[in-house]
């Protein structure tokens, strides 16, 4: 290595009670060098980035291992022989942290100025003018425009991705020579999150500083990273450089992961002939807002003019940016709108019209039905696997007899792959993939002819990710029923989807053949989308 | 043949005591709730609380179990035949727990004494062989066994305290046997079924990750100290006597029924307005949600105190107006005890309604409630079966929490005045006794001491299991645990 080793952890093992969490991690991050950390969701990536500043939960043991953070003007420093005391030194100052969430790390009552301030008073000797001059520029060196005047404004006036700079000029403010990254961009939309790698990348080029990347997501991996660690259940289970990674992974588990990765497609070709399922005419709907008790409501425009149509057995994904009026159109389909929604247009659905400010009938219900992003979301804590995925053919289809529901059931729960005694069983006792598996079978249990899939995947780690598609496209190939995908992944595009339109700011920009609209993209929207997402 | 009677809150502390087993068999089939509980109980503080307050319930269900003795037919010939048909009662009514304190309750003196003494601590003038002494006279139950015919004066020390000690070590004894008695049974209960032998039952126990050790000890001072007070009090008055002549020890033991039936009445009066009201308010929005709000604002800008003292005023004077309904003074006072619970319960029921609605709101916008819409399940559906149980967890904190402060709360306007009737014995009545005894000369603390030692007692064991409650309900306190 060219460089010194800044961050190594050494044979850290961590243990909550008897069972152990990570076990025997070793790796050094250098100065100027990134180090992407990958793994599946409990596979102990975040636990062993927070050891490096000890800032684990209580429950949570640190059974052995070093961490050692060392530098040439400041001397070496093991973090786990430090007092409680002398912690506050190394935090903020030897490491910077930035998180998920960047909404939750701000605090909602302090001007962005008196945050930041209050970071670079602890680290640096400044004071008065000097530190506000200091706040400006770091604001300036995250790519904040206006930086002195901004200083006066609370978080709420900033977007998602101008909160995450802000966080990182906050987590630079200490200039510590190691900034980890715990899934970085995950919260954010795909135009922010390549923004927010592209200023991560130039500030570790500019400042030399090392960078300890923790992400789920391969594409961002290969954008960033200098070496790469792979982890699984608590152990590093590969850590090569990162070109060699992607063109020769050595651990099966890497190779899966890469698999995944790749897009591959996994439809059908479009049929000529099929029969149109669903088709929208010139949707639009707002939001209306009273300034007043007697004032005429505002509206808020959230969709205008949108025409689309699926054929029978296919599937059309509605791809967008966030805000872009994505959700607002799959709930105008289910006829779930807000309250305060106002819509107009005409659905029509396997032969049967709706006004879509119409509320919606049995029927209608029958036909569409929908799969949530969220599997931990989406599943009522509190009722038996059973009486989840009864209660819509209770509603909608009272005229099947007991026998004839458990027997779908049963059919539905052998096709997603889950036991049969899963039905007395409680969502909790289930993992995420296997969570959504249960709200397909919930969605499916009705037998409806169109299913609205809203982010199935996103919530859910690569390799199942990819298993879930695999069954999505094979139960449509089966049962023969239309989806509408709603989703910002491109790679879950390609595979499932025979035809795409492109959302921006409620309009369509663009729609066509999925292969067409992905590799030869006319309107600057979908080229800026397409450009925005990390490729492998 | 003893007559039972059933007073209100009688009827209501078992109404209650059903729904609380019914709930136990109900958390017991469902896990996720089953853990949470369970994670109540393996907190050491948790158990030990736990014990204390269902001493305190049985107790209270101990003194709930009312009735009247029959009357000897004392006018035997000259009533003539009918008269020995109709059986008349006492118009006094007894409960189970004073039967078995009879004892305390007979040995009533004239008016205060200090604790364990066997003299009056008031003076008084006797003619004692035609001379006129004024001297603190015996009393007539306190120690009375160990003087002779005629002795006056305080019973010599040594003898005194070798009698009180001799008893406190029998109570040990006895309370030791009681408690190996009680902790076998709970033993039994426990491992029945599991266990054939004494290995196996350990085995069974040392798997469970509750904290059995505690709950035995906890059980095992309790018992203990229980037999000895009620050893001592054969002979003494353990805690003194009132203004009234009254065994303090009696009071407070009868006080602590009053003290749990206000506690948790006013709660379960108030759970359904704040259920029904807090989640229609989050669930259904719109003109329902603006309505709700408005009258739980008004409500909460009422000065609760005064809208509690001018139902409890009306409720007097109605009582007042229609004593034929209430053959005794018991029940009448038990009434009005009602009442105030139904009134307590009725103006507090706006903090926990509010709370509800905003989590009703937040959860009607969770992805399950979506689905359950998307399949046209209509709202009041979705309210009782998505969103309710969703909201339990805020449900069982509130009403531990809340517990504690309404028996405090009853103290506070027993002393104002407007609390429950006399009749009824509270911890708010003995202390808002303590105002004048306080400053009398010589002070006459013992009053306040007992009530404030059993009421303390009640309250922070209420209030530990609240705070267990809290930390095992409360997903924010939950981090280090499951996910």
């Amino acid at each position: 290595m060219s460089t010194p080793a800044v961050l190594s952890i050494k044979n850290l093992c961590l243990s909550v009670g008897a069972k152990t969490l990570v076990d025997g991690v070793s790796f050094d991050v250098h100065a100027g060098q990134c180090v992407a950390l990958v793994g599946e969701s409990g596979s102990g990536k975040s636990l062993t980035a927070l050891a490096c500043a000890r800032l684990l939960p209580d429950a949570i043991r640190i059974a052995s291992g070093d961490v050692v953070l060392s530098s040439a003007t400041a001397g070496d420093v093991n973090v786990f022989d430090l007092p409680r005391s002398a912690l506050a030194s190394v935090r903020g100052k030897r490491i910077g942290f930035i998180f998920q969430e960047p909404s939750l790390a701000l605090n909602p009552v302090l001007t962005i100025g008196e945050q930041l301030v209050e970071a670079l008073a602890l680290h640096t000797s400044l004071s008065g003018a000097e530190l506000k001059a200091a706040a400006a520029d770091a604001l300036a060196e995250v790519g904040i425009l206006n930086a002195a005047t901004r200083l006066a404004d609370y978080p709420m006036q900033f977007s998602g991705g101008q909160k995450q700079r802000i966080m990182i000029a906050m987590a630079l403010a200490g200039q510590p020579e190691v900034l980890i990254a715990d899934e970085p961009t995950t919260a954010l939309d795909v135009l922010v999150q390549a923004q927010v790698l592209a200023l991560l990348n130039e500030l570790k080029i500019s400042r030399g500083m090392a960078l300890l990347l923790i992400t789920h997501d391969l594409a961002i991996v290969k954008q960033m990273a200098d070496e790469v660690v792979v982890m699984q259940a608590g152990r590093v289970v590969e850590h090569t450089r990162a070109a060699s990674f992607f063109a020769t992974p050595v651990h099966p588990h890497s190779q899966a992961l890469l698999l995944a990765t790749r897009g591959q497609v996994l439809c059908a070709s479009v049929k000529a002939d099929a029969p149109m399922l669903l088709d929208m005419q010139n949707i639009a709907a707002a939001y209306t807002t009273h300034s007043a008790l007697w004032r005429k409501p505002v509206l808020t425009s959230v969709l205008q003019g949108i025409n689309l149509a699926i054929a029978q057995g296919e599937t059309l994904a509605v791809v967008g940016a966030s805000g872009s009026g994505k959700t607002t159109l799959a709930k105008v389909l289910l006829g779930l709108q807000d309250r305060n929604m106002c819509c107009s247009g005409t659905l029509s659905l396997d032969g049967r019209i709706k006004v879509v400010a119409a509320k919606p009938d049995n029927c209608w219900q029958q036909t569409v039905s929908v799969v949530f992003q969220d599997p931990f979301a989406s599943l009522n804590p509190r009722m038996r696997v059973g009486d989840i995925v009864m209660e819509g053919i209770h509603h909608l289809r009272p005229e099947w007899s007991l026998a004839e529901a458990n027997a779908r059931i049963a059919d539905l729960l052998q096709a997603v792959n889950l036991p049969q005694d899963s039905l007395l069983r409680w969502p909790h006792e289930f993992s995420g993939g296997q969570r959504q598996r249960l709200a397909i079978v919930r969605a499916l249990a009705v037998a409806p002819k169109l299913v609205v899939l809203d982010e199935p995947t996103s919530a859910l780690d690569v390799t199942v990710q990819a298993r879930l598609l695999k069954l999505l496209v094979s139960l449509q190939a089966q049962h023969g029923f239309s989806y509408l995908l709603i989703t910002h992944n491109l790679q879950v595009v390609q595979a499932m989807a025979q035809h795409v339109a492109v959302l921006h700011e409620g309009q369509i920009v663009e729609y066509g053949l999925t292969e067409k609209v992905l590799e030869q993209p006319q309107h600057g929207q979908t080229k800026k989308l397409l450009a925005a997402v990390p490729k492998l | 043949m003893i007559k039972p009677v059933f007073l209100a809150t009688d009827l209501a502390l078992f109404v209650l005591l059903a729904a609380l087993l019914w709930y136990i068999v109900y958390v017991r089939r469902t896990p996720p709730l089953a853990a949470q509980w369970g994670r109540v109980f393996m907190a050491r503080s948790g158990m030990a609380s736990a014990v204390v307050l269902v001493t305190m319930l049985g107790l209270s269900l101990l003194d709930s179990l009312h009735y009247r003795t029959p009357l000897q037919n004392t006018s035997s010939s000259a009533a003539g035949a009918n008269a020995s048909k109709v059986q008349a009662y006492s118009p006094k009514t007894t409960s189970a727990l004073e039967a078995l304190l009879e004892h305390l309750k007979a040995g009533q003196e004239k008016t205060y004494s200090r604790p364990l003494t066997s003299t009056q601590t008031v003076k008084e003038t006797a003619l004692i062989d035609g001379k006129s002494l004024r001297d603190n006279p015996p009393l007539k139950f306190g120690g009375a066994h160990l003087r002779s015919a005629g002795q006056r004066g305080e019973i010599d020390g040594t003898v005194a305290w070798t009698d009180i000690a001799q008893r406190s070590l029998k109570g040990v004894v006895m309370g030791a046997a009681l408690a190996g008695v009680l902790v076998l049974l709970w033993l039994a209960i426990i491992v029945a079924g599991a266990a054939r032998t004494l290995p196996q039952a350990r085995a069974v126990l040392a798997q469970s990750r509750l904290p059995w050790m505690t709950g035995f000890t906890t059980l095992t001072v309790l018992c203990v100290i229980g037999s000895m007070l009620w050893q001592i009090s054969l002979g003494w008055h353990v805690l003194g006597t009132d203004r009234g002549g009254n065994d303090l020890l009696y009071l407070a033991l009868k006080s602590i029924r009053t003290a749990l039936v206000i506690g948790a009445l006013s709660v379960i009066i108030s759970l359904p307005f704040a259920l029904a009201l807090g989640l229609a308010a989050g669930t259904l929005r719109g003109w329902v949600d603006t309505a709700i709000q408005y009258v739980y604002t008004t409500l909460s800008s009422i000065p609760g105190i005064l809208l509690i003292a001018a139902c409890v005023l009306l409720i007097q004077s109605y009582i007042d107006n229609n004593p034929t309904s209430y053959p005794t003074a018991l029940e009448r006072a038990d009434v009005k005890m009602f009442l105030l619970c139904a009134v307590l319960g009725l103006t507090s029921w706006a903090g926990l309604a509010r709370l509800l609605r905003a989590e009703a709101m937040k959860l009607r916008e969770l992805d399950y409630v979506l689905a359950a819409r998307s399949f046209g399940v209509p709202m009041w559906q979705i309210m009782l079966r998505h969103i309710a149980p969703n909201t339990l967890h805020l449900v069982i904190l509130t009403v531990s929490m809340e517990f504690s402060g309404y028996v405090l709360f009853e103290a506070m306007l027993s002393y104002i005045g407007i609390g429950v009737d006399p009749a009824i014995h509270s911890f708010g009545g003995m202390i808002n006794g303590a105002r004048t005894e306080l400053s009398r000369n010589p002070m006459v603390w013992w009053p306040l001491l007992s009530a404030f030692s059993f009421m303390l007692a009640l309250v922070l064991a209420a209030n530990v299991f609240a705070d267990c409650v809290r930390d095992a309900f409360d997903p924010k306190t939950s981090v280090g645990s499951k996910p």
